[in-house]
């Protein structure tokens, strides 16, 4: 077996004051694209818009245009819409803690106020300069999926916003 | 300067004029720094335009030696290096010696804020300056932003705007103020424009754009009569202190000018910041290494631990060569380019942009896009293509090939792989929405290695001995898909180094263990990794154009592939294309170019001349890109020349000014080798 390689091999785990990052691997991503129709057809009960994730069967799923959605979990197959694997693309980074929304605060202009966004919830933004998802999975934990070309620079500007939380 | 900077100076730096100070003020502000001035040995005269003062600072003006010219301003200041003195106007139009002068016009409160929340500031006669219309719900001022310029004013406001924004809170305390002065009332009589009829030219109102009197007179005469246009046409509040010390002069002059009181005037959109902001309160934490981000290519890890040196290509940082063939650039690239011409060699292509492409449409929509027929590319075929930008120009180039009926997998420039995406996007939800096709970015999902040579087949088949890379198998320009060791491979049958070559693309993740197990199964046959300047150098033997040679303004036919264009059916530039200036005969176009001297070198950037032509100016093209040829043994380029090809054999003049060299070469092909494609096909 080829043996897989992270982007982030070469990142220590950050483990502060009330503030965990670490990179959270293991998630495999595919993308479903079509209409309204195809992906119900596809993926059964579908988020009925974009920045509310679904949790469903064990799966995430995210919609991040009207066309598209990602599925976190194992794949679907299924003939009824257009499927693009992606489980390589993205590098995931989860923030843990109470200071977890200090740290995202810093990283973008998004409101991440517990009332404003909570657990479930998601925003496509920007972290230094490139596009981000970032994901709330819980009332103070985080996903961020970044492009893994760009994984290594996120996470040291992200570990970097952490540094007033380290132990 | 303003005379409360005299002020600041003398506090807060100890730092005063010599011994001799003027001060020209129309409000009692100003004596605050002519007494703090002559308390500290400072002859200090006052200018003022008022005809009366009140009695308490006359007499403290008398007790520390200050001089007082009633109803006067300044009409001259005299010297040349450094003030010598000043001529006064009015009155006492006499000349007094001086150090520096001070000028002390009133205050105008900071209504940026307000202004910038869309509430338009009204004049107050009383201080002659504007204050906030108003405030926004749930925003309260009190002090100097209203006019109130006394502290204890101030400080009742303060008292009063509080409750009025806790309404709700029950238990405020009786207002304990300190034992303070009261407040002495601020008088102020305007003075907009102090110059004199003969001296406008020279009469700033702007000090930091140096807005004169005679400016503002010549928008007014121009028809600039609004203070956005004055703005605009004078930059009049565009320095630095964004206006704080000219505005209110300069609206007044134009109100005048205008027959209008200022109550009518109006006022520009102030905005903050008010206080001046650093850059590096701006830059934050975006500094160093994280002014921004870097981009890696799923083999950079391998890279860094196997000698590589990088080089930043955009955002990429790219392995450039390798330790095995050099120290420096202009060696290990050679070394690395015979190893491809010779043998086989590895290179990184991840960066190259990859996009999928799918849907019922998706041969409809690519052949709209390039240039050339895609509708009736075969399953498991490639083919280069050509798109360009609705202007006619050329907007990239790549391979895409047919992955199925209604898949396409797309590859495009590293340089114009967001471009290019956006333009797919964009096609396709502004122009063509009757097409059912989707596109997804996979040039982080995917990793991408160059195995070429002459020994690129034998070097595949030992790390694949179980795929059949023979050439009735997997022709030129075929592309098959795999699993190996529970991994899914794509072979592309591609070649930009012009030799007998493969792409191998797989999942990223896995892209490290896969180059490897290459390096590894190939090791008998001496396979090394070559880097980005190599990839760079072959390509130009072979001709290819790449991001240097396509810089957004050639067309098709300047580089030299009208042909491929379909002539009956549509693509996206197709009529522009055909403009008369795109089809000049005389437009720069892709040639080769051959160095005809020894010992010297051809230079990326480098102005060409024809042979008789005086050096002098822009020339007549420039060289693309440039390398030593391993195969020809002299340095070769492309370059874009007036007319192109139509010079093939002609000898010119390579200039490079910066270097003073005028290198002698000869336009040829810019196939440099195998122009048969033998090699390709092998």
């Amino acid at each position: 077996m080829l043996n897989r390689s992270s982007a982030l091999v070469s990142a220590k785990s950050f483990i502060g004051d009330g503030l965990n990052i670490v990179e959270a691997s293991g998630f495999i991503l595919t993308q479903y694209a079509g209409s309204e129709k195809e992906l119900k057809k596809a993926l059964g009960k579908i988020p009925s818009r974009v920045g509310v994730a679904l949790e469903h069967n064990g799966q995430t799923q995210m919609r991040i245009t009207p066309t598209q959605i990602w599925l976190i979990g194992g794949p679907l197959k299924t003939d009824a819409c257009i499927t693009t694997p992606l489980p390589s693309s993205r590098t995931r980074i989860a923030l843990e803690g109470k200071n977890a929304r200090s740290v995202l605060a810093k990283l973008s202009a998004i409101d991440f106020h517990p009332k404003h966004f909570k657990s479930g919830m998601f925003v496509q933004t920007g972290i230094h300069h490139t596009p981000a998802l970032i994901h709330c999975t819980s009332e103070n934990t985080f996903h961020i999926y970044a492009l893994r070309t760009f994984a290594l620079s996120v996470w040291e500007m992200v570990t970097d916003a952490a540094l007033e939380f380290a132990a | 300067m303003l005379s409360s900077a005299l002020r600041t100076y003398l506090n807060r730096f100890s730092v005063a004029p010599k011994k001799r100070a003027v001060i020209v003020t129309n409000n009692d502000s100003a004596y605050l720094t002519a007494f703090d001035l002559a308390e500290n040995d400072v002859a200090v005269t006052v200018a003022e335009h008022r005809s009366t003062l009140s009695g308490d600072l006359l007499a403290r003006a008398a007790q520390l030696g200050i001089a007082i010219f009633p109803s006067c301003g300044i009409a001259d200041v005299l010297g040349d290096k450094q003030m010598r003195a000043v001529r006064l106007s009015g009155r006492h139009a006499v000349t007094i010696e001086c150090d520096v002068l001070g000028m002390s016009g009133g205050w105008s409160p900071a209504v940026h804020l307000t202004s910038h929340g869309g509430i338009k500031p009204k004049y107050d006669e009383e201080i002659a300056a504007f204050v906030p219309g108003g405030f926004a719900k749930s925003h309260f001022g009190a002090g100097a932003i209203n006019g109130t310029f006394g502290l204890l004013a101030a400080i009742r406001e303060g008292d009063a705007a509080a409750r009025a924004a806790l309404p709700d809170f029950k238990n405020f305390k009786e207002l304990d103020i300190p034992a303070i002065r009261e407040d002495r009332k601020y008088s102020i009589q305007p003075i907009w424009n102090a110059a004199e009829k003969s001296n406008e030219k020279y009469a700033f109102v702007d000090f930091q754009n140096d807005v004169t009197v005679k400016d503002i007179k010549g928008a007014h005469q121009e028809g600039y009569l609004s203070v956005e246009h004055l703005k605009r046409y004078t930059t009049l509040g565009m320095g630095t202190d964004q206006g704080k010390t000219s505005n209110i002069n300069a609206l007044a002059m134009m109100a005048d000018l205008r027959g209008l009181p200022m109550s009518n005037a109006g006022t520009t959109t102030f905005r903050p910041p008010y206080s001046p902001l650093t850059i590096g309160a701006i830059a934050g934490r975006t500094i160093a290494s994280h002014f921004r981000p870097k981009r890696l290519s799923p083999l950079h890890d391998w890279q860094v631990n196997n000698g590589a040196t990088f080089i930043e290509a955009g955002l990429w940082m790219r392995a450039w060569y390798y330790d095995w063939a050099g120290n420096t650039p202009e060696t290990a690239y050679i070394k690395e380019m015979e190893l491809v011409r010779q043998n086989v060699g590895i290179s990184d292509v991840s960066t190259l942009g990859k996009i999928d492409v799918q849907g019922p449409d998706a041969a409809e929509f690519l052949n709209r896009v390039y240039v050339n027929g895609f509708a009736k590319l075969p399953i498991g075929r490639a083919r280069y293509g050509v798109m360009l930008n609705d202007d006619g120009v050329v907007l990239d180039d790549g391979t895409t090939s047919r992955i199925s009926d209604t898949q396409f997998y797309m590859t495009t420039t590293t340089a114009q792989a967001g471009e290019v995406m956006s333009w797919l996007e964009f096609l396709l939800q502004m122009h063509w929405t009757d097409l059912d096709v989707h596109v997804t970015s996979l040039t982080d999902e995917w990793g991408g290695m160059a195995v070429s040579g002459p020994n690129a087949r034998r070097a595949l088949q030992l790390a694949f001995p179980d795929f059949d890379l023979a050439n009735e198998a997997l022709p030129y320009m075929g592309v098959k898909d795999f699993d190996f060791e529970g991994v899914s491979i794509r072979i592309l049958r591609l070649s930009f180094s012009g030799e007998l070559a493969y792409e191998v693309h797989c999942s990223a993740d896995y892209t490290i263990a896969l180059w490897e197990h290459i390096l590894k199964a190939a090791e008998p046959l001496g396979i090394k990794a070559y880097g980005l300047e190599a990839l760079a150098s072959l390509r130009i033997e072979k001709g290819h154009v790449a991001g240097a040679d396509i810089d957004h303004r050639n067309t098709l036919d300047d580089l030299g592939l009208g042909k491929m264009a379909g002539k009956d059916k549509a693509y996206v530039g197709k009529e522009l294309r055909f403009r008369e200036d795109c089809q000049a005969p005389e437009r720069w176009s892709l040639v080769g170019i051959e160095c005809m001297e020894e010992g010297v070198k051809l230079r990326g950037g480098a102005i060409l001349f024809a042979a008789t032509d005086e050096i002098k100016g822009h020339g007549r093209g420039y060289i693309t890109s440039v390398t030593w040829s391993t195969e020809l043994n002299k340095y070769i380029a492309l370059a874009l020349y007036n007319g192109g090809l139509k010079h093939e054999g002609v000898d010119i003049i390579c200039a490079y000014p910066l270097k003073n060299e005028n290198v002698k070469a000869r336009i040829v092909s810019p196939h440099f080798i195998d122009k048969q494609g033998e090699r390709l096909h092998a």
